[in-house]
């Protein structure tokens, strides 16, 4: 009797353990949408804003905030790689950087900030409702720490890092983590050529 | 005996900041234990995840299985997305591993199932869907191109006793539900959705 209470006590102890691991190694994934998600013509209006020489472009969009100091710097230079991949394979390809802290992120600081990664990664800033819109379009979002009236310089912003490759008409096509899948994309300018061409 | 109450007030300072984390994450649900429940009535998880082959896969974990009894108990997904999408599978093991798909409208502001939700009807499985039994548990597969990504998208899972009567589904009795006991879960689009699944990582 005992006995069997502690087994069921152990094999309680070894499922919650289980759990407890498991829900810490959700890993990333990237998603080639079957069915590309059309943009609204205010955000392809917007993308095309944020690189007006360019036309029919394959796009590149990361968000993030200059004052991180590991994972966007990490983002951005892996959009620089990809930009250059794409180049090697004959596709055009422009990133583009919007920031999800504009309190902090003046358009001075946005530009030299991209221009520091790549000449092709340009950058986005809207402020209020326009960006509460522009991240909803691409269900990004984001938890300000100890943001308030007596500290608005030195915060930290939590947000997701996922990477969204827009096709030249203006449709989300691949939706992948901007640090760990760069090389699945990279592979996919390489072997998947047809793909770029619709 | 120090070491074992170091242990366990160190296991339980994980578990809730584990319970905080996961509460705010909209890929997953951590479900409570409910000890009144035999073992495979009683869900413990629910992950969401991308498969190798591109479609957007639910797994439901139960505390244990259920093998030759002979009932009408199963295991529910729900997909809440424009309607509400019921996909079923027996938990009797012994069971054809045949999913079945109703659809119906629930009230916008409680989409929680119950004996009075009424009747759901048969809903034509696409291509792409599939439900499997896994080893306390079962996952479930939906086609990406499915997907209105401008939408919500929310799920939950149940455990329920269910009839069939021709193209008809009537809930008998409901067992479990993974968000029971949680207050009402956030609306997230289905493209926020993708997005967390796609990053997990974030500063």
């Amino acid at each position: 009797m005992i006995q069997s209470i502690l087994q069921r006590k152990y094999s309680s102890t070894v499922v919650a353990l289980t759990l407890l691991f498991t829900q810490a190694s959700i890993e990333a994934a990237t998603v080639i949408l079957p069915r590309p998600v059309p943009l609204k013509a205010e955000t392809i209006s917007h993308l095309q804003q944020a690189h007006p020489s360019e036309n029919k472009q394959w796009q590149l969009v990361v968000f993030g905030f200059t004052r991180c100091r590991d994972i966007c710097p990490m983002s951005l230079a892996n959009l620089s790689m990809l930009i250059k991949a794409a180049a090697n394979e004959q596709i055009k390809l422009d990133g583009t950087f919007v920031t999800v802290d504009p309190d902090r992120d003046s358009e001075e600081i946005l530009s030299s900030y991209t221009k520091s990664f790549d000449a092709n990664i340009a950058y986005l800033r809207f402020e209020g409702e326009e960006l509460a819109r522009f991240k909803a379009t691409f269900g990004v979002e984001t938890v300000f720490y100890t943001k308030n009236v007596g500290n608005m310089q030195n915060y930290q912003v939590d947000h997701s890092t996922s990477a969204f490759l827009i096709d030249p008409s203006g449709k989300i096509r691949v939706i992948f983590d901007a640090l760990e899948d760069t090389v699945n994309i990279a592979k996919m300018f390489r072997e998947k050529r047809e793909f770029f061409k619709s | 005996m120090k070491w074992t109450l170091i242990f366990i007030f160190l296991f339980m300072i994980t578990r809730s900041v584990a319970a905080m984390q996961i509460e705010a994450d909209p890929r997953t649900i951590s479900s409570f234990m409910d000890k009144s429940l035999t073992p495979a009535l009683d869900i413990l998880q629910v992950t969401t995840d991308i498969s190798a082959d591109n479609h957007l896969l639910f797994r439901v974990k139960t505390r244990g299985e259920q093998v030759n009894e002979e009932n009408n108990d199963y295991v529910l997904l729900q997909i809440l997305h424009e309607k509400t999408y019921l996909f079923l599978l027996p938990l009797n093991k012994t069971k054809t591993e045949k999913a079945l798909v109703y659809e119906g409208t629930l009230d916008p502001e409680n989409h929680k199932l119950s004996e009075t939700s009424g009747k759901f009807t048969e809903y034509n499985l696409p291509a792409g869907f599939t439900a499997t039994r896994t080893v306390r548990g079962a996952e479930f597969t939906i086609p990406l191109d499915w997907i209105n990504y401008a939408a919500d998208f929310n799920f939950d899972a149940y455990t329920i006793q269910a009839s069939t009567l021709e193209n008809t589904l009537q809930i008998d009795k409901v067992y479990d539900q993974a968000r029971k006991g949680r207050k009402e879960e956030k609306r997230y689009s289905a493209i926020t959705l993708l997005n967390k699944i796609c990053s997990p990582k974030k500063r």
